[in-house]
């Protein structure tokens, strides 16, 4: 198929798939097919019949009748959202950005660190001072089932 | 996808009302059209319309920006509600087929007189209607269409020269 052919083909096929009008055509195709019609002759017939299917089409009596507010209200009122861990993640970081960029988090950072020594320290002075080793072993052996 | 509108998205997953009801504003009516179109009960549509909004409301996070448009993710949702209805209703067709039919009226002479492009669109099956629908009506691009309808572009397109076909023949049978 030589590229004139091509080029005819693929006008025909735009026309016949998106109709005349070229806002309707992908971009990739819109020059070609711009080309494609001015070289050749035979394609005008095409087009004057899909411009009267658009025509036809433009006759659609469908609209829409919610009213976008009252919906948007009704849902907000009785549908809870459902939180992703992506969602409760991104607003945990917004929040610890935020109050890093303030100075509230030196308080709260001293106070941490403060606890985890105390923590620390606390663990590492602790000893047992009660014996456990004398203490009777619990078994598990059923009543009954002993030998 | 417009900027501004990732950003209503993201303070939707954070709860924000307001922008959450400018979304909606901006969407509901264009999902309406589009399931009554493919439906063709107004009341179900506006159902189905509803429900895509819930889901933007309950799971605006699953939405990723740097995959679609907004408008090509809540079609798909509606897209997929619609297919439900349309199995369900083709099933309970089926079944009602066993039991006596009632007597069908004939349509009003003036319905007869001016088929309307509404009625023609009903005609089609629904693939071929549901492309051009989004490709005529909703403006999506055909990339978006077989990303809404699971297909290729390659499909679509030939959805397209079928349903476009078919109504051309709809309307010289007419004339």
């Amino acid at each position: 198929m030589s590229l004139e052919d091509k080029s005819h083909k693929l006008a025909r096929d735009v026309v016949a798939a998106y109709g005349a009008e070229p806002s309707a055509w992908p971009d990739e195709y819109r020059a070609d097919v711009h080309h494609a019609l001015s070289a050749h002759d035979d394609l005008a017939q095409q087009l004057s019949e899909a411009r009267i299917l658009d025509d036809y089409l433009s006759r659609s009596l469908v609209v829409a009748a919610l009213d976008g507010e009252c919906v948007a209200r009704q849902i907000v009122q009785h549908v809870s959202q459902q939180s992703t861990w992506r969602a409760r993640l991104s607003v945990r970081l917004e929040a610890l950005a935020e109050s890093m960029s303030s100075n509230a988090w030196k308080p709260v950072f001293a106070a941490s660190i403060t606890l985890s020594a105390g923590i620390a320290l606390g663990s590492a002075a602790y000893e047992p001072t009660e014996d456990w080793s004398g203490v009777e072993q619990y078994s598990f052996t059923m009543v009954g089932e002993e030998y | 996808m417009h900027s501004d509108e990732a950003k209503l998205v993201d303070l939707v997953c954070k709860g924000d009302q307001r922008a959450y009801t400018e979304l909606v504003m901006r969407h509901l009516s264009s999902i309406e059209v589009y399931a009554k179109r493919i439906v063709s009960d107004e009341a179900l549509a506006q159902d189905i319309a509803q429900e895509v909004m819930t889901v933007l409301w309950q799971r605006s996070s699953d939405f990723n920006p740097a995959k679609a448009r907004l408008t090509t993710w809540l079609h798909r949702i509606a897209h997929n509600r619609c297919v439900d209805v349309l199995r369900k209703r083709k099933r309970e067709v089926s079944l009602d087929s066993d039991e006596p039919q009632l007597e069908v009226s004939a349509p009003a002479p003036s319905a007869l007189a001016q088929p309307s492009i509404d009625a023609e669109l009903r005609r089609l099956p629904e693939s071929q209607r549901t492309a051009l629908v989004l490709t005529y009506y909703q403006n999506l691009s055909n990339r978006e269409v077989a990303e809404i309808m699971n297909s290729s572009v390659r499909a679509v397109e030939s959805l397209l020269v079928r349903a476009r076909g078919n109504l051309k023949k709809q309307l010289e049978a007419q004339q």
